[in-house]
Parts: structure tokens; sequence; C-alpha cells
């Protein structure tokens, strides 16, 4: 097969080793969990317990009634302590539920099961919805809202996100050699769904090792697992539609307008827990990692429970001051305190020297222009121009040069000869084109 | 519970390729070397002292005007060097009467003015060197015809308007002129290897292209320029019956393409902007050669040519864009 590739896109050091040997084992039982009540795209929820109520595993804890959503379950029982606003990976506090932990309970084995084989389509939905499932993979958008596209949108073909393409991050690859099965019949049920008859299962080459497994114990014909080359930003779903299949999410639109399904490894494998199990999404694979941090490894965390307490699972950090990047250090966000949770969305905690991290939105220096940006941009625009129009705030010049099409994958300032934190500029140039759209 | 002062924080990326100016600007000293090698052989000690003006000139420029504009210098991002350098390489080397002060104030308006007062390192419109040089020739070539009129208020002039008699002498014996004034011809083989006449730029093609090469191998500039220009010489000096090699190897037309129009700042970045700027130089170029010779060779027929195109390259890359992933075909 020839190469498949996108525009632009850099070859990154990918620092995979520190964890990708290291099994998925679990994170210690917390002394309390916070679940923020907006944890994906769309409406955030409403509590739906209240402080001094008994709460059991997997009991929900807040819902809404809006189509774009996801329900929010506790993976451990305890006592709610208080609904409250907390801080955040974002960087912002959220109202979220704070439950204090019954250390004393046994876990729960599933008490049923269904059989793959006579799941239908509905049931499916039903089961991901219940589960409160969102992307997994960083967006946390409400999966059964991507399960449920309009009637006159048809998708041949569902592509299953195991790139991993963020430097450090080894959870997807974790799930992929322990969960081959999982994952290849989770993907089966997303083809049910979406009544797809092609799905590819796509897996950078610096992780053959995954590559070769779910090839072994892929018993589908209709499964194809693909080794794309390592080139960032492979994982993100445009540039991976296009890698593979050569279509282009129009301006504005979704993968389904194009037929296309993209959902994350892990996500994937929740959806298989979801169907079969009833099980909902309370946990998750975090890696921990970085050249800061003592013991890297990959976590099976509950949603809910505090980022020192993983960091401690881990050895704690090295060096302090250190930077703590919740994703990977391409996207992810840099946290101010460590008392913040891991949430749906969650891949991992990265720990950076100060030494690491150099972009400073106050002091940087000018654009001689060199093109490294643009040449990088997968997307193809003109990042040194935008970056140019909003030093000056200059919005409308900004959405000239397309600053909404911008998928945030942070390489233009990653390849800025003048650190330039031109990224962070466009975000702030797409903030204020909505705003202004909005009045 | 942690203390905030262990967390740093601040947007994404989270952390940085390492490449700066300064590694382009090394890259470029580099493929200077050829050049100023053979400009030293060639013009001898004269040659060096043009370099260390201009460069002293440019360092200084940068230092003055940032402190005018109170912003912090950055002599180690290696641009004013580059710029002094550039300026350097495109200027005869003659006497120091002229070469001291006259070239000393070129490299330092060729910062101060053309780079920081028209807008800053990154958004001056106009390629600093080749303004500082089109400041030169037509400041001394003011200074000729003012000189007489000096002389009777100062008579030290005299000296340095003597030397300054030998200097147009010397940086009109270029190839192009020799056309003009229908003198017997350079061969190729000597315009490739050493040509003595002119400025360093222009002695030794085969030095220029070395240079050109490493750069465009280096990544740092695209081929698109110097190829289209090249091409385009080459090709309307053809269609107007003129030697096609000979245009393309005399003069500064080379240098000027590799080194000048490729300066990041004052080309277009779009690749199809690329190529209408190119062919916009090799048309002004044939055009100011063809027709206004007499006026313009050693004068700077190439450099006026790429400063013209200059103006145009926000417009060029406006128009040129590429499109945008998901937007129509």
């Amino acid at each position: 097969m020839a190469e498949k590739t996108f525009r632009g896109g850099i070859h990154l050091p990918y620092f995979k080793d520190l964890s990708s040997g290291k099994e998925i084992e679990r994170v210690p039982v917390p002394e309390e969990i916070i679940i923020p009540l907006k944890q994906s795209i769309g409406a955030a929820c409403e509590p739906t317990v209240k402080p001094g109520e008994k709460v059991e595993a997997g009991d929900i804890v807040g819902d809404s009634e809006e189509f774009v959503s996801a329900p929010l379950h506790t993976g451990l029982p305890g006592v709610v302590k208080a609904i409250e606003p907390r801080i955040t990976g974002t960087g912002s506090k959220i109202k979220s539920v704070i439950i204090k932990v019954d250390k004393n309970f046994s876990a729960a084995k599933p008490d049923k099961a269904r059989n793959a084989e006579e799941v239908s389509k509905e049931e499916i939905i039903k089961a991901v919805r219940k589960a409160g499932i969102v992307g997994m993979g960083g967006a946390a958008f409400p999966t059964p809202v991507k399960l449920t596209p309009p009637d006159d949108k048809k998708v041949d073909t569902v592509i299953i996100n195991g790139c991993e393409c963020e430097p450090f991050l080894t959870c997807d690859y974790r799930v992929m050699l322990e969960k081959p099965k999982e994952l290849l019949q989770g993907s089966k049920f997303l083809m049910q769904t979406m009544e797809a008859d092609k799905c590819f299962i796509a897996i950078e080459e610096n992780k053959m090792k995954a590559v070769n497994n779910l090839r072994k114990y892929n018993t589908f014909s209709n499964i194809d697992v693909l080794a794309l080359p390592s080139i960032y930003p492979q994982g993100s779903e445009k540039q991976l539609i296009q890698a593979i299949l050569d279509r282009e999410v129009p301006e504005g639109g979704l993968p389904f307008d194009v037929g296309v399904l993209v959902q994350n490894v892990g996500t994937t494998v929740a959806i298989y827990d979801a169907v079969i199990y009833d099980k909902p999404l309370t946990e998750r694979v975090v890696t921990v990692t970085g050249p800061n941090i003592n013991k890297p490894a990959n976590l099976l965390t509950w949603i809910g429970s505090p980022v020192k307490n993983l960091l401690e699972k881990c050895g704690g950090i090295k060096n302090k001051p250190a930077r703590v990047v919740m994703g990977g250090p391409m996207t992810g966000t840099a946290l101010s305190e460590l008392d913040a949770p891991i949430v749906k969305s969650s891949l991992g905690l990265v720990v950076m020297t100060v030494e690491d991290s150099s972009l400073d939105v106050d002091d940087f220096r000018p654009c001689v222009r060199c093109e490294r940006c643009i040449k990088a941009c997968p997307i193809g625009l003109y990042p040194n121009y935008l970056s140019m129009a909003m030093e000056e705030n200059n919005v409308v010049e900004a959405e000239k040069w397309d600053a909404m099409s911008c998928i945030e994958c942070g390489i233009c300032s990653y390849v800025c000869m003048s650190k330039r934190p031109i990224v962070y500029l466009i975000k702030k140039a797409k903030e204020k084109i909505q705003e202004n759209k909005s009045d | 519970m942690q203390t905030e002062t262990d967390l740093v924080t601040g947007p994404a990326p989270h952390w940085h390729e390492g490449v700066s100016i300064i590694d382009a600007m090394q890259d470029v000293l580099l493929a200077l070397i050829p050049i100023t090698i053979t400009g030293i052989l060639i013009f001898g000690t004269g040659a060096l002292l043009v370099i260390i003006t201009c460069v002293t000139g440019a360092v200084l420029g940068e230092i003055v005007a940032r402190r005018f504009k109170g912003e912090q210098t950055n002599l180690g991002d290696g641009t004013a060097v580059v710029t002094g350098l550039l300026l350097a390489l495109t200027l005869p080397p003659t006497a120091w009467w002229a070469v001291v002060p006259l070239y000393t104030l070129g490299g330092f308006l060729s910062v101060a003015i053309f780079r920081e007062a028209m807008g800053g390192l990154g958004r001056n419109r106009f390629n600093p060197a080749l303004m500082g040089r089109v400041f030169l020739l037509f400041g001394r070539t003011t200074l000729v015809y003012l000189a007489p009129y000096l002389i009777d208020f100062n008579p030290a002039f005299t000296p340095w308007l003597e030397e300054l008699e030998v200097v147009d002498v010397m940086a009109k014996a270029t190839p192009l002129l020799r056309v003009v004034e229908g003198m017997e011809l350079p061969s190729y083989s000597t315009l490739l290897a050493i040509y003595e006449g002119g400025s360093p730029a222009e002695t030794s093609a085969l030095a220029v292209i070395l240079g050109i090469i490493y750069l465009i191998y280096r990544g740092r500039i695209s081929w698109r320029i110097p190829i289209t220009t090249v091409t385009g010489v080459f090709l309307l000096s053809l269609f107007l019956g003129q030697d096609p090699l000979f245009q393309v190897l005399s003069g500064g037309l080379l240098f000027g393409v590799g080194f000048m129009a490729t300066d990041w700042v004052t080309r277009p970045v779009t690749d199809t902007g690329k190529i209408i700027y190119g062919l916009g130089i090799a048309v002004l170029v044939v055009f100011f050669r063809q027709f206004i010779a007499e006026l313009w060779i050693g004068y700077g027929g190439v450099a006026f040519s790429i400063l013209i195109m200059n103006g145009f390259v926000r417009y060029i890359d406006k128009l040129t864009a590429r499109r945008v992933y998901g937007q129509k075909k």
C-alpha cells in the first residue's frame, strides 16, 4: 500500500519508551473524588444528588436533559460531601460533586453480560448514552451524538484512532496491547451502529507491537489494522480522514459530512464495556510520564481522582518547580493546582522541567517570516500572518486568514524560531470571532 | 497541599523544537564564506575593511535604533551582522577615505533606518541591505556632483574627490558596463570563476551558486525565487537577442536572487507568490538592462528590481494564499 499521509506535519521526538513498557495498574483509592459537572462539549450537567447523600459505585451524580450532554457517574461508593466549584484541569473552577470515598468496599463483579451477537443497534446507542461515554481522546464530544447523525448523512467508514500522536502518552498503546478483543468487538459495535461496511484501526508505525497484536486477534474481514507514518498530528481527526480516505471534512463541518465516524481507542473499549456489561464510564487509563517524574506508569484511574494521587503513586515530581501538563505536551494544559481531578478526557499527566517549557505570551520576538510554521501547518494556514494580526488585536484580519479553520495542534509554536505563542494567539482570535458572531 | 510556586503554567505547546533565528543566520554566514573569501582574494584587505565597517555600522544601527525605540537589542540573533555583511559584499572596495565614513554610515542606516525605523525586524517591507546599497550609490554620486562646490569651501575634500573618482571607475568596471562601452567581454569561465571588477558579490558566479545551493539544501531558502528569476532573465534575454548566459552570470544578478530576493522578511511566503515575485524581478532586470542601461548599470538594476518587487509582497501573498483544508477545491 502506498504511504498514506496528510499535508504538512512534522516528526517529533516521541519519548514513548518512558512508559510504553509499563502494564496498566490501578491507582490507589483516593480520600475523595471530585466530579466536575461539565466534562464534555455541550451542556453542563445538573447534580442529581444532595450533600450528605450516600452513593454506590456506578450511581449517577449528574445529568442533563440536553441532547448534546452526557451523564456523570461515580466510580466509588461514599457520601456526597459537597457540591461546590472546584479547580479543574482547564485552570478555572467548575461546579463539582465531591464524594468522600468509603474505602471499605468490595469491587462489584458485573452481574450480567450481554451476548455480543445478539445486541441491536438501538441497544448499543442506549447503552452508550446511559454509560455517559464521551470522546476520551481529548475532545470530550458526547459519543451518542456522533452515533446518531442526521438521516441524510450516511456513514460508510469507521476509523478507530489509535495514532496517539502526542509525544509521551502511551495509554491507548497499552489498551491496544492489553484489550485487543474488547477493542475489536467495540469497533464491530460501531460499524453495526453506523451501518458502515469498512473499519480501519489506525496506528502510527512507532507502535508496531500494537499493530501486530491487533492483527493477531483480528478475525473480522472488514476491519483493517493500518500502520501509518509517525507524523504529528496524524491522530487529529481531520488529518486522519485525509490520510486514510483522501477525504476532507468541509470547513465548519463534521466527519459524518464525508461519511466517516472517528472514535478513539479508549472510547471504543469503553463502548464495549457499556454494551456488554452496562458499565458506566467511571474510570480510564491515564499515562503519568515525562522527564520530571520519578516512576512513569499507565494508571487505571477513577474519574475524579485528584492529580496529586497519581503523581504520588508514581514516586512524585523529581525537580520543582515543574510543569505538570494534563494531556500531551503539544495540546495539553499546564495545571495550576495538583488538586485538579482526572476527567473523562484526561489522557495523561506529562511532568516536564521548567527548561522544557519556554513559551512566554508577554515577551516574544518578532516574526521573521521564516515559513517554518507555514510548511508544518497541517491545515494549510498562514500562522505567521495570523499571529502578526493578533499582535495588533486585528481580529478581522485574523478571520480573513482563516483563523476558524485552525485545529490548535500547536505545531506552529513548536517550530517557531522566535518562540512566538502562535497557537495561543489564534485561539484568542477564534474566541473573539465567535464572540462577535453571537453579538 | 502543594504550594503554587512549585508549578509553572503557560499556554500549549509546552515544549519547543529549539531551533532559533541564529541557527539560520549561521547558515547564511556559512553560505557567504566562499564569496567573502574570493572577495578578499581579489580586492585584498580593502574588501575586509568594507566588511568590517559595514558590519560595525549595522551593529551600531541596531543598538542606537533599539535604544531610541526603547526595545531590547538582540545582536545575538545575528540579523544585524548578516545585513551588514550582505551590504558589504555588494559594495566596491576602495580607499579607506570613502570606505570608513561612508560605508559605516551605510551599514548603520541599513539597520537603524531601513529596518528599525521602517517597521522593525520582521516588519520592514524593503530589503535593508539593498536599501543601504542604493543609498550609498546615490549618496556617492551626489557627493561627486557636490564635490566642486564643497571644495570651494574646504580644500580638505580634494583628496577625497580624487579617491571617489577612482572608486567610480572601479565600481563601473562591471562586465555589463563593458557591453555598454563596447569593451571586450570577459569569457564565461572568467565570470564563473573570478572576474576582477565591481564588488565581491559580482566576482565569482561559482562562489555565489555554491552559497545558494547550500541554503536551499539546508532548507533556509526556497528554490522558487532563484530558479524562476534566473530562468526568466535567461529566456527574456534570449528573446531580446542578447547573450542569455552572459546576462545571467554577470552583474549582481545571481547574488541578488540568491541572497537578497530570498530575504525572509521581504519575499512572499506563498509558493505561487514566489514564482510571481521571481518573474517580476526577472522582467524588471531585463527591462532596466535593455532600455535604460547607461542610467542603471553601476547603480544596481538588480537592486532596484528587487526593491520594487518588495513593495508588492504583501499583496502577492494575499492574492496567492493556498487553499485551506476543507475549503472548496
